[in-house]
């Protein structure tokens, strides 16, 4: 069980690194509506990620 | 709480991830990006998406000064990101205010899918500047890039030149 929370941070960890990196790179060239887009995807994602590990027992 | 919502809530997690990379993919990476290297020599200077961007939400260009007696080297670079080549038309000219002063260079382009196409002009601009004025003063030229109906406008400031008789230091006052 710990191996997977372990294997769980990594996951987010990674996401997280990859959005940073496209987010530095390409949030220059984003839009206004790619900008409030990106904005709400990622309140969600977070959101649904909270939700996702109260369902697990955290 | 049931199983099945555990994973729905993580498939939304996905869901939104998957939502933030595409937005960033097609909306931060597709399209036309163009950057202006102004090269003296010495002191390369690019100006990208971000200072045209500013011109075109808040209206003022972008500047870059020039030295009188140095020739400037001009690359205009269009990067294609779509899937298709992309042929456009592309000048540079330099204006004083509404009056235009000369066409620097005018041709065709074509940037390949996922690929770049730049145009070159040499620029030595003290041939630019009137006849008789000051050399101890500097100068203001506009340079316009027309790339298909696009206008990309920077602000170049001539430095000052040195006069031929040299510049006169004023003597310090009596005390």
């Amino acid at each position: 069980m710990k191996l997977e929370y372990i294997l769980y941070g990594f996951g987010v960890l990674f996401c997280v690194a990859g959005v940073a990196y496209l987010a530095a790179e390409f949030v220059q060239n984003l839009s206004d509506l790619g900008k409030i887009g990106s904005l709400l995807l990622t309140v969600g994602l977070f959101a649904f990620l909270g939700k996702y590990f109260e369902a697990l027992g955290w | 709480m049931t199983g099945k919502n555990k994973y729905i809530y993580l498939l939304l997690t996905i869901a939104c991830f998957v939502g933030i990379i595409l937005i960033f993919v097609f909306d931060g990476y597709m399209g036309i990006y163009d950057t202006l290297l102004i090269d003296n020599g010495q002191f390369p200077q690019t100006i990208g998406s971000e200072q045209w961007r500013q011109q075109d939400e808040f209206g003022y260009p972008p500047s870059v000064s020039m030295e009188r007696e140095r020739s400037v080297n001009l690359t205009y670079t269009v990067e294609n990101h779509h899937f298709s080549a992309y042929n456009v038309n592309v000048s540079m000219s330099l204006w004083d205010g509404a009056t235009k002063v000369a066409d620097l260079t005018s041709g065709d382009i074509t940037a390949p899918a996922f690929g770049k196409a730049s145009i070159t002009a040499v620029v030595n601009i003290s041939q630019y500047i009137p006849a008789g004025y000051p050399a101890e003063q500097s100068y203001n030229l506009a340079l316009v890039i027309n790339r298909g109906g696009v206008e990309r406008k920077v602000q170049v400031y001539i430095n000052p030149g040195i006069p031929k008789s040299g510049i006169i230091i004023p003597p310090p006052p009596a005390r």
